[in-house]
Formats: C-alpha cells, structure tokens, sequence
C-alpha cells in the first residue's frame, strides 16, 4: 500500500462487505429460530457500518482510487473481514455464531495491523494501525463474551433436513 | 344445390408423382375458373408408398371433402387395402385403372363401380420419354373441360426446372391422355363441362401456408420450430417469410426447447410462435402452463394427427381436444381456438396471436391435418385483421413497478428488458403484484383470479363460431369437419342448423345461448374415439336435453351423408 | 480516480430487496455478491440486463438481482434465455442455475447451447446435490455417495463432465470457479459477459446443510487453468489431468455464433402475392 487513499480505499471495501456479509447472516439465521444469533450478527454489521463511516470521513476530500471488484490485494480469497460463509449453518448456536464472528474481526485486524506494519508511510501506518486497535477492540469483546457463553453442545434439531453425515 | 362438379381421386405409389400431377391440375383448373380442393393421403413411407390426391372441383368454393369420389384414376394398386376406405366410391362411379399394374382388386370390384381400362403405361411406351403420369393428367382434366394447353402453364410451372426434352414428352403425354378420353365409351367418362372464369381474385393456398401467413399477418416475429408432422409446413413455410419481413425463425433440440424459447423471446416483447402436432404438445405443456403463471403470452399451432403417442403422424385426427383445453396442471385459463377450414387457418391464427398478445396467456390453435395439408383455391381473403398490440408499461419514477399489478380488467401492463424503471422477475412460481414468489392464499386467489378475468376482455363476438341454418337441430362441429357439417345441414333443408365452433375457450355461454335459441335437440360431430368435444359441450355449456354425440377416431373422415343420416335419425327421434 | 464513498455504480444496487431463501453457508450467497459486483463493474444499465434461471435452490438468485429476471421452470433456464437473446440482441443476457437443472434435466439444452454459441453467459452453481427436494444425488455426485435415502448405495454412475461436455459441444469460453474466491468468481463472471459467445462457468458452490463435507472444499481446489486456452483440442488434454477442482479459464476463443437470418424487405401483404393465382 503506497498511498493512503489505496489504504482507504480497501478500508471502504472491507467494512461494507463485511456488513453485508454479516446481514445476509442474519438474515439467513433468524429463518432458523436463531433470533440471538441473528442479533449478534446485526450488531456485528452495525459495529462495520461505524467503521465504514470512520472510513469515509477520512476519506472526505481525498481522490480515492476506483478499484475493480477483483483488483483488491487481500491476502486470502475474500474480503479480510468476511465471516467465512460456509462456517455458518443454520444449526449454529450462540458460540458457534461468536466463532465465527472472531474468524472475521480477526481477519480485519490481521490485514489492518500487516498493513501498518510494511507500509513506510507514516501516515498510512497511523491509520492503519487506529483501524488495527479498533478490530483488536472488536476482537476482545467477541472473546470476553465467548468466555462468557458456555459450549452447548451441537443444537437439538428433531426435524433435520436430511439423514446426512 | 350441387357441392360439386367433379370428385376425383387419384392413386399410385411411389415413383407415379400422384401429387405433382394432383397439384398441376388443381392449379390449371383454377385459373381456368373452377374452385377446387385437394387433400392428401400417404402412407408411412419417407419416399415412396402408397399415396392419393383426393380432390373436388366446383363452381363455388369447395372446404369440404364430400362424401365420394365420382372418378378414380388408379395408375397403380399398390397397398390399396390399407386406404380404400379413405376412397368411398359408388355403383355409379367410374374406376380408370391401367390395365398394366394388374387386375381390379376385390376391395374396389366390392363397390360395384364401372371400371374402365385405360391403357396408360401402354401410350406411354408409344414414344420416347412420355410416363404415364403425364398420360392419366390429360385423360381426367378432359372431365373439367380443360385442354392440354390448359394444363402446360402449371406444368411448365412444376416441371421447369428438369430441362426442355421432359418438358416435351410431357406435354405429349398430356396430349395422349386427351386422346385416350376421346376413345373411352360414351357415357362413362363424367363430363363437368367448362368452368366460369374467375370473377375475384383467387388463392391457391393450404391450410397450413395459410396459418402460417396469419401468424406473419397477427405479428409473429419469433418462431422456434421442431420439426413434426403434419405441421412442418407451416414452419417450412415461415422460414424464408418470416425473415423476408424482419422476423425469424430458429430450429431447437426439442419442443421443450422450442415452447421455453417462445416464452423468452416473448418476455423480451416479441411476439412469438410455434406449430407442433400431439406428440410435441404433450411436451410443450409445461411451458405452456409457466406461459400462462408468468403472463408471457405465445400462440401454439397445433396440427392434429391421430393418437396417442406417435398414432399415425400422416393421419388427421381431431383427438388433442382434451390436452388442448384441460392439458395444463393447475388452473390455466387460456384460449383455445379452431379454425373452421383452410382460408379459416389464416384469419383464426391471427386472432389467436393478437388475443394472446392481448391477454397475456397462450393461445393454442387446433388444426388438423385434413385442412393443414390440403391445398383450397379460395376467394382472396379480406386484408387486415387484428394485430398484436401488448399493453406495455410505463414505469413511473420512484414507484415499485408491480407486474402483475390487480387492475380492474385483470390485464397487467407489461414491462420489458431495455425500460427503465419495469425491472421485475417473471415466475412461474406463484406469486404477488410485484412477481416476488409468494405462498400465501390471499396472493394466490387473486392472480388466479385476474388470469381468468381477463380472458374477457377478447371480444369474441363476430369470431366464435359459424354459423348457418335455423334448424331445430343443431350440429356442432369444429375444425375442419365444420365444413362437412355445413355441406349436411344445407342438404337437410331446413331441418338442422350449424355452429361451427372457432372460440372453444374462453367459454361463451351467451353466444352459445344466442345460438341455440329455437333448437330442440343437438348433434356434436369430431373426429375422435371418445367423444371429446361433445363432452366438453355437456359439462360447461346449457345445452337442450337430447344431445346425439356422432364421433369416430381417423383416418377416416366424418362424411357429409353420415352427418346427414344422424340428423334424419334424430329429427324422428320421439325423446 | 473517483469518490468511492458515492461510486458510480453499486454492487448493492443490483441487488433486489427479496431476502434469499438460501441456508446459511449456502455457496450461492457469494455468487450473487459475485453477480452484481460484476455486473456493477461494466456498469450495465439495469434495465438492460436479464438473469434468467430455472428451478432449484440456486434458480432462485434471479428474485434478488434488481436486473430483469425469469425464474422459469425446472431445466429450460437456457432455452429462454436463448429465446430472449435472439429476439432482443440489445440485452445482455445471464442465465444461471445448479448442477441437476442444468445438466440433468436440462442437459439437452447445454448440448445445444454450447453449439450456438449465442453471447451470453450461463453460471451453473454446482453442489453435487438437490438441495431443494433434500438432498439427492444429481449428475454430478459421485457413484458411491452414499447418502440420499433414494440412492442409499450411492447413484451407481459415473458423474457428469460439464467442462469436457462444454468443451466437446463448442462452448467458446469454459470457466471453473469456486464460491469461496469471491474476487475471482466475480472477475471470472465480468469476461464472461465480455465474451462474445457462449461463456459457461461451472461454479463449485457448497451445499453445507445436504453436503456438509463441503465446507472443507476450499482446501482442495486449486489455481491450474492460470492462463486460458485458446486452442480447444489443447484444452481438452489439459482435462485429462483434471480433478474436479482445477480453478480457472480453462478455453477461451472468438468463435462464430449461431446468426438467424433477417432481410426485412418485404411487407406481410407483398408476400401474399405468392398465393394469388
């Protein structure tokens, strides 16, 4: 990342998709009586909305380059922040959901503090490393409340789709 | 009054061109004046086999196939048992049979006909070149008064193209067989005398040629086609013409592919066609029903042969009745229509494709192949007729464009690709307003509810059936045993009435009331084993309580005497 | 250079407000984002552009699109998508589906299609199974799957090849996905919209409520068809090797495609003549 508004730019990027990502979750869940989990992932969409506005207003008055969707340098195959879709399932329960949510803010933070870490930019390494604290943030909250949700075990589901496994 | 002047079959298998020379003297004796019809019987074969050209000439127009033939020309008796019952004769017929393709068959000696030998092959040999064919040409168009210079115009027409020494010989064969018919014995050869010229334009036309110009004139502009007979024709026909006015027509895999490709390129707002027989509607439903849930209208021609299954592909049947009209699962308002002869294929095609495009649902037209591959010389028909005019929507900014909006008519503005504003999902799923699939009751009563509503906005008025006669008893027919119907109810004098049934969905009971006031008893004619459309008639129209159903399955077609027959019986019927 | 915070064109605007019917971890999620962020990319106007689906668990993506759409009916997605390319050539059309829809029930159509080689672009999520009737063996599971109470010893044949069968029936562009690399999938869809013919992206999008030993498959797929093919009998020895899960543009060739013939001189009464005697 050679320029802050790259870095801003795939800042935007990461926090609307991860919104997203996150809504369609729960969307998908609170079909399934998952109210609670549905509810986390809301929340963790409203914590990348903040974020994506936090973004935005730095990069009010900046020319932020127009990336294709496929041109963005993630280190992996997605959106750094995108809680892995097929780590979802409608039989999740509330840790399971925390699990995953954690895969997703610590995949933000892992590129937020890589960036900050190589980039020679001062600049681009002070914001980066402000989003890096934020997801750190995100992240120790997910673990407190994981500490706090016992493991339930696999949920209960008497009309399951299907015999399979 | 006389039907006709002259009934005339001609036979031969494969190699004697029965129907290029049936086809040279119906196009001859037409522009000599006389009206004329000509249908087909063939065999299975792919080339060859057993073939006939059955035809009927006349001093008015001829859409009905009568019930005998006065003359026979047989240049050969190959596989005559398999059709000489479609060949009705009587003891005063005359049979003309080459003395060379062997002896009189019993089936033909059975009818007590006069046979006369005519020594065609034996002229033929006379000189270099001359078949028999050419030779039997000229013997029967003496009947009708025409000369072998009548004839050279149409055969120069059908021959010009095999170079000028075939030409030559032929027209010595036609001057041979005129010959001939100044030889034969006083009295046997029936004699038409000359025709009156034409006094209007006339067509040459078949009954699928026809349908297919209905669909160019209705505004088809998308045909997929599947080959199958005894439809083919049409789309034959439509290939070079449909592109010659800015359409087009493309071949698929299947009827699958053919029916689904209709409704996408009707989604896109181009009116669109298929023709198929029984075998391809059976596999077309399932499109037809998404055509019907989705709104898409498309017009099907379907050119009924005998069933089920494969049944007999060259065949006429009127058997697709029920498929036609109750084929689809669920509930499917559609319209089914029939048109009543072979000028009627082009008129009933072309309302069934503005009143698909009006109503937004299939339409399926059932011909048959009685009318769909018989050749008719017609007055011109009337120009114009109604056009496809969808009512398109115009979106407005801001709103949620709602497909399949309840509007009071039950006809909702349709949008299509390349308007902004009128994005919307079709489905076959059922469905709200908006096209969002939907389980929920309320939605589904009210689309089913606006599909059925507005099958009445088509006004059905001056189309839905032919009508002739005031009779007390009413023969209701469809397709083209309409016309033989027709033909029954004229020589019953007074006794019957016709309602050729051209609308057979949407219902109209009115008309039908309208229709039967004064009538006491009902006689349903069709071409099918179980009695489909008199079935049809019991359970959705008020009918007078004795109602005869005279029915039988093809090949052999419903005559105008047996018609007549079942209308004596009736009228002495005490019920 | 642009305001990213107002961008010309959304992704987000390609999608409906119709909420999937999807399971969660379902692979069609990714394809839809994939969908509309291609889609978004070309900046295509709306109202010009058509999905047009048949019936399955994935069919469904053509509701949440805000393009024009037809959720037809099981296994003819291609016939009317083809119907409405050749009646409004002005449309960009898509057409996407699953695995037993498109190859199954409507095989004969991707025969045919791939023949015509029409511009448009058909995506076949692919997940080995049918998801909407719960969970059968479709034309791509394998023999011995064992896990469908209507094959209980496994569907006993071999599966389908879409990528050779595309190959060998000339399709001009043949592409293999998988749904867990969203940026490539959404490259991979935007030239295949791009192509002139007929593109078909075989996209490997897990079933994780019917085939939950999919959710590993994102281990197992790999980049191999890294530059595309231009030379079809080359692309067919590259399959020979093929596991299933080679990722990539395996061929890609201008080709020429199926072209009706239109004159457009004549009215309907000038060709009326013909029958006047």
């Amino acid at each position: 990342m050679n320029s802050l508004e790259l870095f801003l730019a795939h800042a935007l990027r990461l926090e609307e998709d991860s919104a997203i990502r996150y809504d369609e979750m729960a969307d998908a869940l609170s079909v399934h009586r998952k109210s609670d989990v549905a509810r986390l992932f809301r929340k963790m969409a409203h914590y990348s909305r903040l974020h994506l506005a936090d973004a935005e207003r730095r990069a009010a008055g900046l020319e932020i380059p127009r990336l294709k969707a496929w041109e963005y340098q993630w280190p992996g195959d997605d959106s750094p922040e995108n809680a892995p879709i097929e780590d979802s399932d409608y039989a999740m329960n509330d840790r399971d959901a925390l699990l995953l949510a954690l895969k997703g803010e610590n995949g933000a933070y892992a590129f937020y503090s890589s960036v900050a870490a190589k980039s020679s930019d001062p600049g681009i390494a002070e914001t980066a490393m402000e989003f890096a604290a934020e997801e750190q943030g995100h992240v120790a909250l997910l673990e407190d409340w994981l500490k706090r949700t016992p493991d339930t075990g696999p949920d209960l589901d008497l009309d399951p789709p299907a015999e399979v496994g | 009054m006389d039907h006709h002047v002259l009934s005339l079959a001609m036979t031969g298998s494969g190699g004697a061109g029965v129907m290029t020379v049936g086809q040279i003297l119906v196009d001859a004796a037409a522009r000599a004046g006389w009206y004329g019809l000509m249908r087909r019987s063939l065999g299975p074969q792919i080339r060859g086999g057993e073939s006939a050209a059955l035809m009927r000439f006349g001093h008015r127009p001829i859409l009905s196939h009568g019930d005998s033939f006065d003359l026979l020309l047989a240049y050969d008796w190959g596989n005559i048992n398999r059709f000489a019952a479609e060949l009705p004769l009587r003891p005063d017929s005359v049979v003309l049979f080459d003395p060379d393709a062997g002896d009189v068959p019993e089936v033909i000696e059975r009818t007590d006909a006069r046979c006369v030998a005519a020594p065609l092959s034996a002229m033929a040999k006379t000189e270099k070149g001359v078949r028999a064919n050419m030779v039997g040409l000229g013997l029967v168009a003496t009947a009708l008064g025409l000369t072998p210079e009548d004839l050279t115009e149409e055969m120069t027409k059908a021959l010009g193209d095999k170079g000028e020494e075939i030409l030559a010989s032929s027209l010595a064969g036609l001057k041979m067989g005129a010959e001939l018919a100044a030889d034969l014995p006083a009295g046997v050869f029936p004699n038409g005398g000359r025709p009156t010229p034409a006094a209007k334009p006339r067509w040459s036309i078949t009954g699928n040629e026809a349908a297919g110009l209905g669909a160019i004139r209705g505004g088809i502009r998308f045909v997929a086609a599947y080959p199958i007979t005894p439809s083919t024709e049409i789309l034959e026909w439509l290939a070079p013409n449909l592109a010659e006015v800015g359409g087009q027509l493309v071949q698929v895999e299947d009827e699958l592919a053919s029916v689904n490709m209709l409704v996408g390129a009707s989604f896109g707002g181009v009116p669109s066609l298929t023709a198929t027989s029984g075998p391809g509607l059976s596999l077309m439903l399932e499109g037809l029903g998404l055509s019907v849930s989705a709104e898409v209208p498309l017009t099907l021609i379907d050119v009924q042969r005998g069933g089920p299954s494969t049944g007999i592909p060259t065949k006429s049947e009127q058997s697709d009745f029920n498929i036609a009209v109750y084929g689809m699962h669920g509930d499917a308002p559609h319209i089914v229509c029939a048109p009543t002869s072979i000028p009627d294929c082009l008129s009933t095609v072309q309302w069934a494709v503005a009143s698909a495009e009006a109503a937004q649902c299939p339409a399926i037209v059932l011909s048959d192949q009685y009318m769909g591959q018989s050749r008719a010389i017609v007055d011109e028909p009337a120009a114009g007729g109604p056009v496809a005019n969808r009512r398109i929507a115009a979106p407005e900014d801001g709103a949620a464009y709602k497909r399949y909006a309840l509007t009071n008519d039950g006809v909702s503005p349709m949008s299509v690709p390349g308007v902004k504003g009128g994005e919307y999902t079709a489905d076959g799923l059922a469905h709200n307003e908006r096209g969002t699939p939907s389980t929920q009751a309320s939605d589904h009563q009210s689309q089913l509810d606006k599909r059925e509503r507005k099958l009445d906005i088509l006004d059905c008025d001056e189309i839905w059936a032919e009508t002739a006669g005031e009779g007390p008893i009413a023969v209701i027919a469809f397709g083209s045993l309409t016309e033989a119907a027709r033909e029954a109810v004229e020589r019953a004098h007074g006794d019957a009435r016709l309602i050729g049934v051209r609308v057979i969905l949407p219902l109209q009971p009115e008309l039908m009331a309208e229709a039967l006031k004064g009538v006491s008893k009902v006689l349903v004619v069709e071409q099918n084993h179980g009695g489909q459309f008199a079935k049809f008639l019991k359970g959705h129209y008020a009918l007078p309580a004795t109602v005869e159903s005279l029915h039988r399955p093809g090949p052999l077609p419903i005559r105008p005497t047996e018609i007549l027959a079942a209308i004596t019986a009736l009228k002495g019927d005490a019920r | 250079m642009n305001d990213l915070s107002h961008p010309e064109v959304d992704f987000t605007d390609y999608k409906s407000d119709v909420s999937p019917v999807w399971c969660p971890g379902c692979g069609d999620y990714a394809v839809l984002s994939a969908i509309t962020k291609a889609l978004a990319e070309l900046a295509l106007p709306r109202e010009n552009v058509a999905l047009i689906s048949g019936i399955g668990c994935s069919s469904r993506i053509a509701a949440y699109t805000s393009v024009y759409g037809f959720h037809g009916i099981h296994g003819r997605a291609l016939p009317i998508a083809q119907g409405l390319k050749l009646a409004r050539p002005d449309t960009t059309v898509l057409c996407a589906g699953g695995d037993g829809d498109g190859f199954s029930i409507g095989g004969n159509h991707f025969l045919h299609a791939c023949r015509r080689n029409l511009d448009l672009t058909y995506i076949v999520m692919d997940n080995a199974v049918y998801g909407m009737t719960k969970g059968q063996a479709s034309p791509t599971s394998a023999a011995d799957w064992t896990h469908s109470k209507l094959t209980p010893e496994g569907p006993g044949v071999p599966p389908f090849q879409p990528l050779d069968i595309a190959l060998a029936a000339g399709a001009s562009h043949v592409v293999r996905c998988f749904s867990g690399k969203v940026q490539a999938l959404t490259k991979a869809i935007a030239e295949a919209i791009q192509h002139p013919g007929f593109s078909f992206i075989q996209v490997i999008s897990p079933c994780v409520t019917y085939r939950p030993e999919m959710r590993d498959l994102k281990h197992v797929v790999h980049e191999s068809f890294t530059e595309p093919c231009t030379d079809r009998r080359e692309a067919r020895r590259r399959l020979i090797d093929d596991d299933g899960f080679s990722l990539g543009t395996l061929f890609k060739s201008v080709e020429p495609s199926y072209k009706p013939c239109h004159q457009n001189t004549k009215t309907a009464a000038e060709l009326e003549r013909q029958f006047a005697l």
